[in-house]
């Protein structure tokens, strides 16, 4: 794989497609510095509008637009202290502080660098891990197939739900049912229809996820007014601090491995990636107070993992089809749209695709050094943009983009009552990402446990002896069971009774 | 998000919602086929179109259920018509909803009413156009007819060339 990847890099260099990716990198940049859009609409975007090219080249975009908007927030974070998505709340704690004090050009640079090399980790464990995910993903039946839906969709919902996991596991639910509607595929029975011809050959993925990340988005940022301003920051000097970076290189290799692990869980994202690398970071740091007053090492840390987990989110979509984050979702719709597989298949049906998309993930990567460098004084413009401009033209973008996806209306409605019930379910604690996950792998999950019956004759044995279906059903099972207060209280205090004999050994 | 009191009341509501949704699909299930020839076996349950519908309803009844019971545990189920009516009365000041209801109605006109019925590029000049004025021109002040202009501006120029642009280039004709 790795000796593929290295001729791929050259291979997919042509003119026309480095630019692509330039101009996707600066698009993303743009989508990730502004408060209000966010990465996962940079990609959902862009793949309605490059939905006509090439797979290479509609991939080199949605890449692109991917990195550079996991990137971009950064820019925002440190010049006005707002993270333009969650991925690059983690670096406003310190970078904003350092740019008061006029080192803002040293703490962009330095995180274009992390960056840099946050994306180039993730790529290198997507090289080096995918063909493993893929031997272990080759031994899956359907029985590990329907039991890896699951489990995605639910511990989706318990990591991303911000006021209880039930919540976030009602969402999965309500994605997967929206799966379910439309012909199903063993006996051709049309369900939950209610009559409506355009719902038979069920709901496009592309225009719910569009619609589940921008309506609700355009909605919260009109509705509050999100300011951008304030007082001009002074950039001063471009130079990354390398030394520093070389110094340590112990907490960058520790943040990529978060970035990487973080990306490779279904549905968690980037912004989580960056928390939980800063807060790590912070723990073992020698000198854990300067974290959040200007530390340029919690800069590093989070733009190291938010990065990496790029790499980490694709592994799942390229080996199993099940998406790390919700812009790699996007880019699994996008995949689907192409007509390109992901699954454990895809590296017998397509070789190159796995080092194609390592490749695109390199030049993007050089890329956003270039470009993250030039822009950075060039960027303090553009946060200047007002949203209230902004967001009527997403909303007119995402309107066009529905409709694009089979010319057809009905996509455009489908996005936007799906928006405004996410909006509302928002407000209420539930999460959208697993409602997301679960739309995407609903008809895996259905298919493949029809699939696992009928093998079996009907008996959920397979479910309990086959040792992958059983190390799933065991962490559902323990993502379940972990909410409950009983089991809390059992590991609580089992912990306890441990640290106590330890104590009294001590 | 709502209020953590809020929110908990709201979650006794919509979870006895979802729980009467999990039920309708749990019936709508039962009325699939479950036991067919089609396919030539005797009776194949879990061939059923019905079967991960049921699945899924029965999971959303519970997982609505363990919402259910930490709203009431959190006293959810309390007095939820008195803040319901103190929330409705202060509905003529509160802005918030304002603008959340313009934007829904005013996108809900666009779509539903203006997609396919009037030119595409006109009914999208309109929509940008008043939405930024809406949001961006109160509180203008001294800079209120520069703004105008940007707003005019940017409302016909982008809707019109990204239209050109899918139309022309991308093969896609808009609505």
């Amino acid at each position: 794989m790795l000796h593929s990847f290295a001729e791929q890099i050259l291979v997919v260099a042509s003119f026309q497609n480095l630019l692509v990716l330039a101009g996707s990198v600066l698009v993303g940049m743009v989508f990730g510095a502004l408060p209000g859009l966010t990465a996962t609409l940079a990609v959902a975007l862009l793949s309605t509008v490059t939905f006509n090219l090439s797979t290479e080249l509609a991939m080199f975009a949605l890449i692109g637009a991917y990195v550079g908007a996991i990137y971009g927030p950064a820019h925002s974070a440190i010049l006005l202290g707002i993270p333009g998505t969650a991925a690059g709340a983690a670096t406003a704690l310190d970078g904003h502080i350092l740019a008061q004090r006029g080192q803002g050009g040293e703490a962009i640079a330095t995180a274009t660098i992390a960056s840099v090399v946050g994306t180039v980790f993730g790529l290198l464990a997507m090289i080096l891990v995918s063909p493993l995910l893929i031997d272990m993903a080759l031994l899956f039946t359907s029985v590990e197939f329907f039991l890896l839906a699951i489990f995605g969709v639910l511990i989706c919902g318990s990591l991303t739900a911000p006021d209880m996991p039930a919540k976030g596991w009602i969402s999965g639910i309500l994605g997967l049912m929206l799966a379910s509607v439309g012909i199903e595929t063993i006996q051709g029975y049309q369900r939950f229809t209610m009559g409506i011809p355009e719902l038979a050959c069920g709901i496009e993925v592309v225009p719910v996820i569009l619609g589940a990340f921008a309506i609700p988005q355009i909605i919260r940022v009109l509705r509050d007014r999100e300011v951008v301003g304030g007082a001009r920051p002074h950039i001063g000097s471009l130079r990354p601090r390398l030394g520093f970076l070389w110094r340590n290189k112990g907490s960058v290799l520790r943040s990529g491995c978060i970035g990487v692990g973080v990306g490779t869980i279904p549905g968690v994202g980037e912004d989580i990636a960056s928390w939980a690398s800063y807060d790590t970071g912070k723990k073992l740091d020698s000198d854990p107070e300067s974290f959040g007053k200007g530390n340029i090492k919690g800069v590093i840390c989070a733009e190291t993992a938010n990065n990496a987990c790029i790499g980490g989110a694709i592994i799942p979509v390229l080996t199993l089809g099940v998406p790390g984050s919700p812009p790699a979702a996007m880019l699994l719709g996008a995949l689907n749209l192409h007509g390109v597989r992901p699954g454990p298949m895809l590296a017998f049906e397509a070789p190159n695709f796995i080092p194609q998309m390592g490749a695109m993930l390199l030049w993007a990567s050089g890329f956003i050094l270039v470009l993250g460098l030039l822009m950075a004084r060039a960027s303090v413009q553009v946060l200047r943009l007002p949203v209230e401009v902004l967001m009527p033209l997403v909303a007119f973008l995402a309107v066009l983009g529905s409709y694009a996806l089979g010319l057809n209306v009905f996509n455009v409605y489908l996005m936007f009552l799906f928006g405004v019930v996410v909006y509302l379910l928002e407000e209420l604690g539930y999460p959208v990402a697993p409602a997301v996950i679960g739309v995407l792998l609903g008809t895996m999950a259905d298919f493949s446990i029809r699939r696992a019956l009928l093998g079996s004759g009907g008996s959920l044995e397979p479910f309990v002896t086959r040792p992958v279906a059983l190390i799933l059903l065991a962490l559902i099972v323990f993502s379940l069971a972990l909410q409950s207060r009983l089991l809390k209280g059992a590991v609580r205090w089992c912990f306890g009774k441990c640290g106590a004999a330890r104590n009294g050994t001590a | 998000m709502l209020p953590r009191q809020a929110r908990r009341k709201a979650d006794f509501v919509v979870c006895l919602l979802f729980i009467a949704f999990g039920g309708l699909v749990l019936y709508q299930s039962s009325l699939m086929p479950w036991e067919t020839s089609r396919t030539g076996a005797e009776a194949q349950w879990y061939l059923s179109p019905g079967l991960f519908p049921a699945i899924l309803g029965i999971l959303l009844i519970l997982f609505s259920l363990r919402v259910l019971v930490s709203a009431v545990a959190e006293g959810g189920h309390r007095d939820i018509a008195g803040p319901l009516m103190a929330w409705i009365l202060d509905l003529p000041r509160n802005v918030r909803v304002h603008r959340v209801v313009f934007i829904v109605v005013w996108s809900g006109l666009y779509i539903f009413g203006a997609l396919g019925r009037v030119n595409f590029q006109l009914a999208s000049v309109v929509f940008v156009f008043v939405m930024i004025a809406v949001f961006w021109l109160p509180g203008a002040g001294a800079t209120l007819a520069r703004r105008a202009a940007i707003a005019a501006l940017v409302s016909v120029i982008v809707p019109v060339s990204i239209a050109h642009v899918f139309s022309t280039y991308l093969y896609v004709p808009v609505p």
